[in-house]
């Protein structure tokens, strides 16, 4: 029933793909004015990296702002090719509590690819989330997942306080026979100081990628923490090359 | 080891991870970690790994679910320990 239930969903978020990346670009560039700093490169690195072999992917950015999810995807694909390369249009996992309220969220949501996870929520809905995450990535689709847990409250990449889930989650799935590849997501507006709801109408950002192959000998809450951790201190490693540049 | 002795040395444990130090002090049993004790709940999981550590234990997923308040993780550590 869960695979079924997600996989409609899948087709649903396909079918809708136009209307969804239509809106959501109209909206971020019509409405709120964003520009990109370096788009084109962006998306032919995108393309390089991840058309090499076939398979699901993990998609890590960095978290400045509640709308990060919804530029990183009108960052990485046009329309056409997310309806093309169901992975080009990843699904994501907003926290239930931010949208459920709300029935033009929610539906919005369900058509823009989100699973929605209850964070510290009961063990069997955790479960239920784990199953269908299981199911799309075996299917070799993608996810994205904010490795911090949390927008930063510092405006950098935080790396003391940050959550092991998506370390859980790639020990899990390693242990389902699946090997997904990690690519960590740098993302930041040209006047972002530190976290906020939106960023600020006019914004530009840059943005860069790369694959990441976090290993780990440990296994459980170890593992966990072992995956976690690479993956956010790369984030930071390509956080530290923007400013530096 | 007693209740007394694994509780002090769970409540050592939770202490550098703890925001509420006025909460820490008066610890008792059913003083919850993330809530009493302002644990961010990312920290739990080094928590349950410090736990491992310093009782030489293993920690399976559903026990580490259990743990809420300090006495929980109390019963688990020594039940894991005889």
């Amino acid at each position: 029933m869960k695979r079924l239930s997600v996989r409609f969903q899948s087709w649903v978020a396909h079918v809708s793909a136009p209307l969804t990346f239509g809106a959501a670009v109209l909206l971020l560039r019509g409405f709120l004015g964003y520009r990109w700093e370096n788009l084109k490169a962006f998306r032919t690195k995108i393309r390089t990296l991840l058309h090499r072999q076939d398979g699901p992917v993990i998609l890590c950015p960095n978290h400045l702002t509640m709308i990060d999810s919804l530029l990183l995807i009108w960052a990485m694909t046009p329309a056409w090719r997310a309806i093309a390369k169901p992975r080009m249009f990843p699904w994501n996992t907003p926290e239930k509590k931010n949208f459920a309220h709300n029935a033009v969220l929610r539906f919005f949501c369900y058509i823009g690819k989100c699973l929605p996870v209850v964070r510290q929520g009961p063990a069997h809905q955790t479960k239920v989330f784990m199953e269908k995450i299981k199911v799309l990535l075996a299917k070799g689709q993608s996810l994205m997942m904010f490795p911090e847990g949390t927008r930063s409250t510092s405006g950098r990449v935080d790396t003391q306080n940050f959550a092991y889930g998506i370390g859980k989650i790639i020990d899990d799935i390693r242990r389902e026979g699946l090997k997904p590849r990690v690519l960590c997501l740098y993302l930041r507006g040209k006047g972002q100081t530190g976290k906020s709801t939106v960023p600020s109408r006019g914004e530009r950002f840059f943005i860069d990628a790369e694959l990441v192959e976090p290993k780990t000998l440990h296994s459980g809450l170890r593992a966990a923490r072992d995956l976690a951790t690479q993956i956010v201190h790369r984030l930071a490693g390509m956080e530290e090359a923007y400013f530096s540049r | 080891m007693t209740q007394d002795e694994a509780f002090t040395k769970v409540v050592a444990i939770i202490g550098p991870f703890a925001k509420n130090a006025d909460a820490l002090k008066a610890a008792t049993r059913e003083t919850t970690i993330l809530t009493d004790l302002g644990v961010n709940s990312a920290r739990l999981v080094d928590i349950i790994l410090a736990f491992e550590d310093d009782f030489n234990i293993a920690i399976d997923d559903d026990t580490a679910d259990k743990i809420r308040t300090l006495g929980d993780a109390v019963d688990q550590i020594l039940a894991l320990t005889k």
